[in-house]
């Protein structure tokens, strides 16, 4: 199975060992009555180094992958999620604070700050104006920190050496773009690397609002969008309002409440799945959160407000955000076990390694994943 | 004799032995056997351009021409391809070959979908939105060709027989054109690329999969042809097709002035795309520092009807890189370049032009040189010509051919449902 990855998700990984694998090595790492080897943490490098000539820092410094030991279905199969697992599982279970957290004119940095859980340690702080006044409690620091986030305008992050940062999507990811997707040819160019790949459009409007409706604890407000271009079977502009009904909205916050809603989640969607990718290391190149180049001018995938010299062209790509990816654990790659108490365990020499290639989501996430890609990963895409 | 999208052009192909229709499938093989009018390095060159037909991403339908049997011409979808090279096979058992193609619907006469894709050419030399040049060419042969209104039609004469051109001053940047062309009209005017395959006399490519020959290429599209410098390593020869011949090739030269030094020659020589709207071809260079001061790489690209050759050179190191005749010729500076001042023995003026900030005022006007004003890990040049020189009228005039460069537009070409 792949290794997942989702901007703001948990994403997911497992590993399969060969059937030969010795039950001394699995015994490092049994979820049993006995061990307390659940909560470790898988480790995949570029390429496999030699644990025993570096430190646990080094090795995990180096870590293309990093993710929370969590299952072992069978005796050589390990699963788990990625490290956003220690903001808080999707079932709720996480450090939750059990006195309120409150702050009556709470700046970006002051919540994210004293969201951060203990298992995590705290990075770079980007700033962002305002002032929010709210209060949590017994929430999941992913739950509150979605929240801040949505409400500030920015994101949050959990770097492979878990390290938490929060601010404008620039500050965390750049704006630049280092990979074009060019249909047909990958490479590796001085500036651009090239994936290669089957690129599969999908749009809709199905989260489409024209007036968000906000009811919070103590109040309630109202916006509309500016111009809506769209029109119902009479010729009428169409009318699609949402209601968002939540106590914990404050009073005096509704109106910005709803504006964000417009803004973020009430647009037209559109993404880019682009599977197949065959070129080079894709996870190595890309990561979910930075910015792309797509370039398909026969599926009118262009901007000629955008400029790049690629391959001897000059040419108009539109810019999109990779959202997701997943990718093989194939050989040549690293994987360890690094339990609770900083052992490391090398699994690379007994990893059943994975072929095929990998999957690149551009844009808004995808509603649903493709079939192309259910196809090849199964019902594990959820 | 029988042509499979550019094999078969310049060396024979001899109709397949067998040929079968099973519904829209086709297959055919045949042998390709040496004879008089093909030696074993023909023999190679022509089993290269049929490999070339299978898993071609720049050109998925082919157009398919047999002499004997005029009811099978159309265009095709290539599905396989493949010839067999075993013991004395370039002696007398001949190389057996066989493909599978795809009859796409309205196979005698689909219809062409030309996407163009282009806006204003960023730049530093102050041409601003409103005088670049749209342009767009199919062969003349071809009809019901439509492009966007507010342009206009001219014929253009390339070696192979004429193109229209589509041009539009500054408009039309981007539009969708349809056409419908004869089988055997379908590569005139085509960008293409030739290479001495096998080591035998130049010989079109199909596809991106190509020998390394650094000095035994060319990239043409009939109206212009870029080869390498034997003389001269490192230099290009660039020729143009005046309606009734090739004028006698124009040097020039590459040089990152203040650091990395001449590009003294190419190294390697890989295909980026091969298709018959455009062709670019990238060199690897060696510069006067060595291997020390850097990589660079030199991108040469070519569209249909067009007579500027576009040029991008890519360093690892910056350097104020410049292009010039290497033979002087007394030069006019003008916006993004500088302009033959007088007509050349042969009654034409050459053009180079570039989006860069030039040195000072003005290019070297005595050399015929441009060069970057500041260093960059980026130069893009066009090398064109002005046909007729000062005689020429709207679109070959230099201004018009300076102001098609400055339009950068992409081109696609598919077939499209009518």
């Amino acid at each position: 199975m792949p290794v997942k990855q989702q901007i703001g998700k948990t994403g997911a990984w497992q590993i399969n060992l060969i059937p030969t694998t010795p039950l001394e090595l699995t015994a490092r790492m049994a979820i049993d009555s006995v061990n307390p080897y659940a909560f470790g943490h898988i480790v995949i490098t570029p390429s496999w180094i030699d644990a025993r000539l570096v430190s646990t820092a080094t090795l995990m410094s180096l870590a293309r992958f990093v993710g929370v030991y969590l299952a072992q279905p069978a005796r050589t199969e390990l699963t788990g999620e990625g490290l956003e697992w220690w903001l808080g599982s999707g079932n709720g279970t996480g450090d939750l604070p059990e006195v309120p957290i409150a702050f009556g004119a709470g700046t970006f940095a002051t919540w994210v700050t004293t969201l951060c859980p203990a298992a995590l340690t705290l990075g770079t702080i980007t700033a962002i104006a305002g002032n929010l006044n709210w209060a949590t409690i017994r929430n999941t620091a992913r739950n509150d920190l979605d929240y801040i986030c949505r409400y500030f305008g920015g994101e949050w992050q959990v770097t492979q050496q878990g390290v938490v940062n929060a601010g404008p999507a620039p500050a965390l990811y750049g704006t630049t773009p280092t990979c074009m997707v060019h249909i047909g040819d990958g490479g590796r160019e001085p500036r651009l690397v090239g994936l290669a790949g089957t690129p599969e459009r999908d749009t809709d409007v199905l989260d489409y609002v024209s007036r968000v409706l906000v009811i919070g604890a103590a109040g309630n407000a109202g916006q509309t969008r500016a111009t809506i271009p769209y029109k119902n079977l009479l010729g009428a502009p169409v009318s699609l309002k949402r209601r968002i009904d939540d106590g914990s909205i404050l009073a005096g916050t509704e109106a910005g409440v709803a504006l964000g809603f417009i803004i973020r989640e009430g647009q037209r969607r559109e993404s880019v799945g682009l599977t197949d990718v065959r070129s080079y290391d894709v996870s190595g190149d890309i990561i979910p959160g930075r910015n792309m180049w797509l370039w398909n001018p026969s599926e009118g995938v262009v901007d000629t407000a955008n400029e790049i010299v690629f391959r001897g062209e000059i040419t108009h790509p539109q810019l999109l955000r990779c959202m997701a990816l997943a990718w093989p654990i194939t050989r040549g790659m690293g994987v360890y076990f690094r339990d609770g108490d900083g052992r490391i365990t090398d699994l690379t020499p007994w990893v059943a390694w994975e072929s095929g290639s990998a999957a690149v989501e551009i844009g808004a996430p995808t509603r649903r994943w493709t079939e192309a890609l259910r196809t090849q990963y199964g019902t594990w895409l959820t | 004799m029988i042509k499979l999208a550019r094999a078969g052009v310049d060396i024979q192909l001899d109709t397949p032995t067998r040929w079968r229709d099973t519904g829209s499938k086709v297959s055919m093989s045949g042998t390709i056997t040496p004879d008089a009018t093909r030696t074993p390095v023909d023999m190679i060159a022509q089993r290269a351009q049929i490999l070339g037909l299978q898993n071609n991403p720049d050109e998925r339908v082919i157009r398919v021409v047999c002499d004997e049997l005029p009811a099978l011409d159309g265009f095709y979808e290539p599905t396989s391809a493949d010839c067999d090279l075993s013991d004395n096979a370039l002696g007398s058992a001949g190389l057996p070959w066989s493909a599978e193609l795809n009859r796409i619907a309205g196979s005698a006469a689909p219809q062409f979908q030309s996407v163009i894709t282009g806006a204003l050419l960023s730049n530093s030399v102050a041409f601003f939105p409103g005088f670049e040049v749209s342009q767009w060419a199919v062969p003349a042969a071809a009809w019901e060709a439509s492009a966007v209104a507010g342009g206009s039609w001219v014929d253009r004469p390339t070696r192979d027989g004429p193109l229209k051109l589509y041009y539009a001053l500054g408009a039309n940047q981007s539009f969708n054109g349809h056409w419908f062309v004869p089988p055997a009209a379908a590569y005139i005017g085509a960008a293409r690329i030739e290479a001495m395959l096998g080591g035998g006399p130049l010989r079109l490519v199909m596809g991106r999969e190509v020998e390394n020959q650094p000095y035994g290429w060319r990239l043409s599209n009939g109206s212009v042809a870029i080869t390498p410098s034997i003389v001269n390593p490192g230099r290009l020869e660039v020729s143009w097709w005046t309606g009734t011949t090739w004028t006698t090739p124009k040097v020039f030269d590459l040089t990152g002035n203040t650091t990395a030094g001449a590009i003294t020659g190419f190294t390697g020589m890989t295909i980026q795309r091969n298709s018959p709207e455009m062709c670019v071809i990238r060199l690897t260079c060696s510069v006067a520092l060595g291997m020390v001061w850097g990589r660079a790489h030199l991108d040469l690209q070519l569209r249909r009807g067009f007579r500027t050759v576009l040029g991008i050179l890519e360093s690892d190191q910056a350097s104020d890189w410049q292009i010039q005749r290497s033979t002087a010729e007394a030069s006019t500076a003008v916006t993004g370049g500088l302009v033959a001042t007088l007509n050349d023995s042969e009654g034409n003026r050459f053009l180079l032009t570039s989006p860069s900030t030039l040195t000072g005022t003005a290019p070297d006007l005595t050399q015929g040189r441009i060069r970057q004003a500041a260093t960059s890990t980026l130069f893009v040049f066009g090398v064109g010509m002005e046909i007729g020189g000062t005689a020429s009228a709207i679109p070959d005039r230099w201004d018009y051919q300076r102001s098609a460069f400055f339009c950068a537009q992409d081109e696609r070409q598919t077939v499209v449902g009518r």
